[in-house]
């Protein structure tokens, strides 16, 4: 199936600090992805349920429940969905879970913005793959961060 | 899958030799390659479900094996073990979408659940 789309692709950001997902938000938002964001791990399955996603963000401390612990089942819900986790504090064991878990990417925090673009880039790549969606867009932005 | 088939990489000899003698006792084919370069002529002459493979290697190491194997053999899980384990070898590993990662000292019972548990995985998602 090929879909005309208007963005990039769809992100969920999911992280308790507001000013992380702002700021995440409005950089992801001006690279041309469609942005939504959650607070906690319920927030996050709320929003997974109302729209589709490509991919999602999602921080391992939240306050209702590990990010690494939600993961599971979150993909077991949208397999198709493309999951980066994020942390301030990461341990070899915590990769090896997310890795385990299904994870596609893992990044730590503080990062780059050059390294979540590229991350994201790579991460909404592989959804549409695995979903077997070919994207028409011609019109991306330049990055304004 | 009657006679799965390993290829197993590792610089040191005792490894090679307990992985060998242990999965032959499991009734897998197995073949052992002691550099990246010599397991991807065996990867070119036979056919193998599962890579194992070191990280730290003379020469080729696991990282740079495991990118050429996933542009050649793009379905070919991949496990990767190491005595050196660190978040940014896990995090390169994870990207290079290896099936697990598998640190040493390791009981050989528990790495042959893993490995088991992802040649498994391979068949269910390629029936």
């Amino acid at each position: 199936m090929t879909i005309t789309k208007t963005s990039d692709g769809r992100v969920l950001v999911t992280d308790d600090e507001p000013g992380i997902r702002e700021d995440l938000a409005d950089y992801l938002s001006n690279l041309g992805y469609e942005v939504a964001t959650a607070a906690d791990a319920a927030g996050a399955l709320d929003r997974l349920s109302q729209a589709e996603y490509d991919v999602l963000l999602l921080d391992d401390m939240l306050p209702d429940e590990t990010g690494l612990d939600t993961l599971p089942r979150l993909l077991d819900l949208y397999p198709d969905l493309s999951v980066i986790m994020m942390t301030g504090y990461p341990t070899i064991k915590s990769v090896i879970a997310a890795m385990r878990r299904g994870a596609c990417d893992f990044v730590v925090k503080p990062f780059e913005l050059n390294e979540l673009k590229t991350a994201v880039e790579r991460a909404a790549r592989r959804s549409r793959w695995h979903s077997g969606r070919t994207v028409t867009d011609s019109h991306r932005p330049e990055p304004t961060v | 899958m009657e006679h799965p088939s390993i290829l197993v990489v590792d610089d040191e000899l005792l490894i090679r030799d307990l992985l060998y003698d242990f999965f032959q006792g499991q009734g897998w084919e197995i073949a052992v390659a002691e550099s990246g370069e010599k397991a991807l002529e065996i990867l070119r002459e036979k056919k193998v479900d599962v890579l194992l493979t070191d990280l730290r290697m003379p020469s080729m190491d696991g990282m740079v094996l495991t990118s050429q194997v996933r542009r050649e053999y793009p379905n070919l899980p991949v496990v990767i073990m190491t005595g050196y384990p660190s978040v940014d070898s896990a995090v390169s590993a994870l990207r290079a979408r290896v099936a697990d990662y598998i640190t040493k000292p390791f009981s050989v019972n528990d790495l042959y659940k893993r490995v088991e548990s992802h040649l498994r995985s391979q068949e269910e998602g390629t029936e």
